[in-house]
């Protein structure tokens, strides 16, 4: 069984006095296997993040489910929904979204902290994720104090600290330089490597060379597929370039 | 550019701004009424003519003084939170292609905008306020105040002045504040987020040093009168101490509790102890001066209406007969005991015209003489009162010399005191030896009757300076070692007093018409005899005069009361509305974090309580330590009445409480609305 099942996700948006309606996903059915690294590509207002928010259970599906390990999101009910989400979940924003009157430790921590985790468990989990992060030695400064690529490190381990079934990261390198970009790719190759799932929203062709598969959506529906299998960082960025120009060019597969 | 262009800016801008700037331009034009009626109170002479009204007045100037200090700081703090939310704007003008000339003109402009609204409206208020106020306060409670309100152009002038000042400093912090950043740096600013403040322990510790020392003067006090500027002192002490202790002090305590691990990472402390640590700093500012405001109310409140509520008490302890008449005679003469027995018989003719029945008499005299004493012995150097200039009032005594045979018969003692022998009585912690020095003439102390000396003289408790009784032998061979010492002008200090206080059987009318015929009479009688000074008094011609003062100050206690009470909500909501703006995108990342809504109501509930109940507590605690004094105070009015003080202190504080839980309540109604 996959991990996380997308089944005919439909999102329409109203208008507020519900003249036009706006379709934002149409039938958008896909399976995420455990241990995979998924990247979904698409260009701006192709409906990806609306993608990502109903899968985390931040937004809702107006038709269509989502199925995580076995568990129907639309079935948990909304007081449940967000410890849900920080049991299960783990989010990477593309503005880090780090409280800036937590240091990064504490804003590592926030999560097991609203889990109701002891302090000595919490410093022996941080522990584990702190050093391959390469953010040991930054814990005690606050976001304010630290670059943009340090930042969304903070963030991703405190996606990571509690252990979620899967990773979703929303466009991780947009607000990045170039050098913290590849660095955070390698990053969550890494952590992909160590068996973690990731689901990527990008439109960034390097960040999604990284994947091992990578969805395009246009237009509120999955256009196409590819996988990486073999190929190098290089080829699957070729592959995908092409991929997106067939798309730009408005072509049939 | 276009004229009026600078201008229209400026008001456009505000008005995109709104949110913020309303409620900045409503608490400035409240600062500006309540300078101005402050002010009025103390400079405009409508105080004079009540007991103790210099005092009053002082503390009033005082009041001016402290209250200017408080807009300075309260305005300039809240200012530049208000311009940190618009630095994005700023950047964008200049990114627009104006330099910080034109950005500094259009601040210029929003800043005199304000100055005029506030000063303009700030007064309308304040004379509005001052005559509403009067008007219904008189309809209400049928109290005849004897203050009226008029329109004072000085006091207008000195608070369009004062808040010209406070507004052109508020304006040079501006500029500062925009000139040494560039127009993408102001842009960011708002994003960049804020350091969070250090826990500074050397201003906590200050802090903490100055609220102390301020409750150690407070608390030393014994002469609240003559140890007035100690008292001022202990205030600024104790404010000072306050916005420390506050701004500083909490920030420290939040990072003490950051440490304890256990408590810190609990779901509930969380987020609330560092959030507030994040805020304390600025927000520090505004819950000290609540807790001010709230203090400055609690007093007035409840020292006001004790005396209000207490004023039949006052009146009985001040006037214990229902007529009473006292004359004073600098020097000796050996007519006195002859002018007694004159004093007699005026009393009783004058009874008798008025068909009154004189009960519970208590006539007597004494020789009084001033003095330095020392080393809590009384040892009275009378000839160091040459120099006025270097007077210590805290040291000055008044000896009063009563024949024992008097004392015996007027009061309804058995005592005996021989030659060189002296009883002594005092309201006053005195500590008197075995011995009593006066000049060079010295007695054996026999006995003391401090329990008792408020029959001698009902208001001895609340004197000022303090009064002791000697009763001896023969007053009048006493007093004769005394003729010697004069004063710097040459004047005797001997001084010798008739009192005289009775019973009438009469009505009130009655009593109100013998005294005064009583006062005729008098004055006829010492016409040319050399009488410094002489008076007759009726319980009843008093009362009117005590219910009206009283009743006046009440309404001034009342009228302040509200006008400070408002700034509070004021200060509240802007301080809801700000942080609501604030933690708004904060709750949001909460939520994407895996906050449930349940969570972070909770822990917004938690840290409301907190930083609502801080001011309240610290109010409440700063009250505790200021009604000693108010006691003493209050005793100059002739109220002894401690247990009526604390019940009425009990109540503001109550009442008060409630007042401002419900501001709370409907406030942070705003806050929910910004952050859901």
């Amino acid at each position: 069984m996959s991990l996380l099942e997308a089944r005919n996700i439909k999102k329409v948006y109203k208008t507020r006095f519900g003249g036009t309606s706006v379709e934002a996903l149409n039938n958008v059915s896909f399976t995420v296997e455990k241990g995979e690294y998924v990247a979904i590509m698409g260009e701006s207002g192709s409906g990806k993040t609306t993608l990502l928010n109903i899968i985390a259970a931040l937004d809702k599906a107006t038709d269509g489910s989502v199925i995580l390990d076995g568990m129907d999101l639309s079935k948990v009910k909304d007081r449940d929904i967000a410890k849900f989400r920080r049991d299960n979940l783990g989010y990477v924003f593309q503005e880090f979204n780090l409280l800036d009157t937590f240091s990064l430790e504490d804003n590592i921590y926030l999560p097991l902290v609203l889990a109701g985790r002891k302090p000595a468990e919490m410093q022996e989990r941080l522990k584990k994720i702190a050093e391959p992060l390469g953010i040991a030695n930054i814990l005690k400064k606050y976001p304010y104090e630290v670059s943009g690529g340090q930042k969304q490190r903070a963030a991703v381990a405190r996606a990571l600290i509690t252990d979620p079934k899967v990773i979703l990261a929303d466009e991780p390198t947009g607000a990045l330089d170039s050098k913290s970009s590849d660095e955070l790719l390698a990053l969550f190759k890494q952590v992909n490597q160590m068996g973690q799932t990731i689901l990527m929203v990008t439109h960034s062709t390097k960040a999604a060379s990284n994947a091992s598969r990578v969805l395009f959506i246009k237009d509120g529906a999955i256009f196409h597929q590819i996988y990486k299998a073999d190929a190098s960082d290089r080829q699957m960025y070729q592959k995908i370039s092409d991929t997106l120009t067939l798309l730009a060019q408005g072509g049939d597969k | 550019m276009k004229a009026g262009f600078y201008p229209k800016m400026a008001v456009s801008g505000m008005r995109k701004n709104g949110r913020l700037y309303v409620p900045f331009i409503i608490t400035s034009i409240l600062m500006v009424a309540m300078f101005y009626i402050l002010h009025f109170l103390s400079f405009s002479g409508v105080m004079r003519g009540m007991p103790g009204a210099g005092t009053a007045t002082d503390m009033m100037v005082f009041g001016v003084y402290v209250m200017t200090l408080f807009s300075a700081i309260f305005l300039f703090y809240t200012h530049s939170t208000l311009i940190k939310g618009r630095k994005k704007e700023f950047g964008l003008y200049s990114i627009l292609g104006m330099n910080k000339r034109n950005i500094g003109k259009i601040l210029f402009w929003e800043t005199a905008i304000m100055w005029v609204v506030s000063a303009a409206l700030g007064l309308v208020a304040g004379i509005g306020l001052s005559k509403l106020a009067e008007l219904g306060f008189t309809k209400l409670i049928a109290v005849p105040t004897k203050y009226t309100f008029s329109v004072s152009g000085s006091s207008a002038v000195s608070s369009i002045l004062v808040f010209a000042v406070i507004f052109f400093l508020i304006y040079l912090n501006t500029i500062r504040q925009i000139r040494f950043a560039n127009p993408t740096q102001l842009i960011r600013s708002g994003r960049a987020g804020e350091k969070p403040p250090k826990a500074n322990y050397v201003v906590g510790i200050l802090g903490l040093l100055f609220l102390g020392s301020g409750y150690f003067i407070a608390l030393k006090i014994e002469q609240p009168l003559s140890a007035l500027r100690w008292f001022f002192v202990a205030v600024i002490f104790v404010i000072i101490g306050t916005y420390l202790t506050l701004m500083a002090g909490s920030v420290i305590l939040c990072r003490i509790l950051q440490k304890n691990k256990k408590y810190y990472y609990k779901t509930e402390h969380f987020v609330s102890v560092s959030t507030m640590a994040y805020r304390m700093k600025r927000n520090g500012a505004g819950l000290a001066s609540i807790c001010i405001l709230l203090t400055a109310v609690l007093v007035m409140l409840s020292s006001t209406a004790a005396l209000y509520t207490g004023s039949d008490e006052c009146l009985d302890t001040r006037y214990p007969n229902e007529v009473g008449a006292f004359a004073c005679k600098y020097g000796y003469d050996e007519s006195l005991p002859l002018q007694a027995a004159r004093f007699d018989d005026l009393i009783n003719s004058v009874a008798a015209e008025h068909g009154a029945v004189i009960q519970n008499n208590c006539t007597f005299s004494e020789y009084s003489i001033s003095g330095y004493y020392e080393n809590n012995r009384l040892q009275v150097t009378l000839n160091s009162m040459t120099d006025m200039a270097f007077i210590d009032y805290d040291r000055v005594a008044q000896i009063m010399f009563i024949d024992a045979e008097v004392y015996n018969s007027v009061f309804g003692h058995d005592v005996t005191v021989g030659p060189g022998e002296a009883l002594v009585g005092t309201a006053k912690n005195i500590e008197i030896g075995d011995e009593l020095t006066i000049g060079d003439v010295t007695f054996n102390v026999t006995g003391r009757f401090d329990d008792t000396v408020t029959e001698i003289d009902p208001v001895a408790d609340g004197a000022a300076s303090p009064t002791v009784f000697v009763i001896v032998n023969d007053s009048e061979s006493v007093a004769k070692e005394f003729i010697k010492y004069k004063d710097y002008n040459g004047e005797p200090m001997l001084a010798w007093f008739w009192n005289c206080r009775f019973d009438t059987g009469l009505d009130a009318d009655g009593q109100i018409a013998l005294a005064s015929d009583l006062s005729a009479k008098l004055k006829e009688e010492l016409k040319g005899k050399g009488f410094s000074n002489y008076y007759s008094e009726s319980h009843e011609a008093e009362r009117g005069d005590f219910v009206g003062t009283f009743g006046g100050l009440f309404f001034l206690g009342i009228l302040l009361s509200i006008i400070f009470l408002v700034s509070c909500v004021m200060i509240i909501y802007y301080k809801q509305v700000s942080e609501g703006f604030e933690d708004q995108s904060r709750f949001g990342i909460m939520q994407k974090v895996g906050m449930t809504k349940d969570e972070i109501r909770k822990s917004i509930n938690s840290q409301m309580f907190t930083v609502f109940m801080i001011p309240v507590v610290f109010a409440g605690i700063h009250l505790l330590v200021v009604l000693p004094i108010v006691n003493k105070l209050l005793m100059l009015f002739a109220l002894f009445n401690f247990p009526r003080l604390l019940l009425c202190a009990a109540i503001c504080l109550c009442l008060c409480g409630l007042f401002y839980g419900l501001i709370y309540k409907a406030t942070s109604g705003a806050y929910y609305k910004i952050v859901a």
